[in-house]
């Protein structure tokens, strides 16, 4: 028993370690061959883990052949396009200016159904407002509304636009965070007496997050009814 | 960039990595199998010739030299055709000190079989890739 824990600890983390070096991180970022492969993975390591007949080389070895391999059509594709097209395949357009396109509906084996889905996801209601809708190879639908549909933005509509700042965890669970602290370049000591400052203690957070325009969201924990305050302050 | 020099330095860490296993674990096994094939055609040579004190001391011979490269052919190895490969020698071992002729010719020829299976899984050829 403790051989087979020990075999699926050390696979578990052998396999993380390879599909960190692929470098994906989401099954939405996969192309179907790495998908395939990540498949194949998991099924060489459940192997060995399970079967204690099987040296572990048995599963580590493809395993480093299929890395081998995906980082070299990975290289490959990188250097040449027709090598990518022939790997991953090419975007194909499926409504142009608001015409489903058949022949390329058929040979992609992408239905109506299956495009209307994925409008409706964005919003899109009607296949007239599409100038462009195309099927990425990572099977994901790219979709551009016809300039008479797409929504104004600011800069169109002569708005101020604000700064598109982003967020930093600043604390959590009562305990500050160093990697925002560093990126929002405070100090813990201005962190304590901001909160000093609006009468919370840093024990009492559950949650604070900063943007880099200053302002400070805080979420105080349950036991203070995780009540939510919300600061403008000069950094 | 620095994961991307990290994720380039193991690939090249793996590719070795895999080469030395395509290279050292077949070596061993060669060195290994033609060894215990040679002791094995002593061993029927021996039976033929009468002599089961010969047989039986080559048998021996066998049993021990698998019994000590068991944990290092695990390794590279299915498990049960090792074990069955022990069991085969040991049945050989004893069946030659018991003076049993057809019985430790049969163990001999098992595992003789055992040991082509294991190289013909092992070293590389067109037959057993396809």
């Amino acid at each position: 028993m403790l051989t087979l824990f020990l075999r699926a600890v050390f696979l578990d983390l052998f396999v993380l370690l390879i599909l960190r070096l692929t470098g994906k991180r989401q099954v939405s970022d996969l192309q179907p061959y790495d998908l395939l492969m990540t498949l194949i993975i998991a099924d060489l390591a459940s192997t060995a883990i399970a079967d204690t007949d099987i040296p572990l080389l048995y599963s580590i070895v493809p395993i480093l052949a299929l890395y081998l391999v995906q980082q070299l059509l990975a290289k490959l594709s990188l250097k040449s396009s027709a090598m990518r097209r022939l790997i991953c395949g090419t975007p194909q357009i499926l409504i142009l200016d608001g015409v489903l396109q058949e022949t390329i509906m058929r040979r992609t084996n992408y239905t109506v159904r299956d495009l209307l889905d994925s409008l409706r996801s964005k919003d899109i209601f009607e296949v007239g407002e599409v100038a462009y809708a195309i099927l990425e190879t990572n099977g994901t639908v790219s979709v551009l509304e016809k300039a008479a549909f797409q929504k104004p933005n600011k800069r169109e509509l002569g708005v101020e636009p604000g700064s598109a700042a982003l967020s930093h965890l600043l604390i959590l669970e009562g305990k500050i965070q160093k990697s925002g602290l560093n990126t929002l370049h405070l100090d813990r000591e201005a962190v304590e007496t901001m909160l000093k400052e609006h009468g919370l203690a840093l024990k009492n957070v559950f949650f604070a997050q900063m943007n880099g325009d200053g302002e400070l969201h805080v979420q105080l924990d349950r036991t203070h009814q995780s009540r939510i305050y919300h600061y403008s302050v000069s950094t | 960039m620095g994961f991307s020099v990290f994720r380039a330095c193991m690939t090249v860490l793996i590719a070795i990595g895999l080469l030395a296993l395509f290279i050292f674990p077949s070596q061993y096994l060669v060195r290994f199998s033609d060894a215990a094939n040679e002791t094995i055609g002593h061993a029927v040579r021996a039976l033929f010739h009468g002599d089961l004190s010969a047989a039986s001391a080559q048998c021996e011979v066998l049993a021990r030299s698998v019994r000590e490269d068991m944990p290092a052919l695990e390794r590279f190895l299915n498990h049960s055709d090792v074990d069955a490969l022990d069991a085969a020698v040991s049945r050989a071992a004893s069946a030659a000190r018991l003076g049993a002729f057809t019985e430790t010719l049969e163990a001999l020829t098992e595992a003789e079989a055992i040991l082509r299976r294991i190289r013909g899984i092992e070293l590389f050829s067109w037959n057993s890739l396809l």
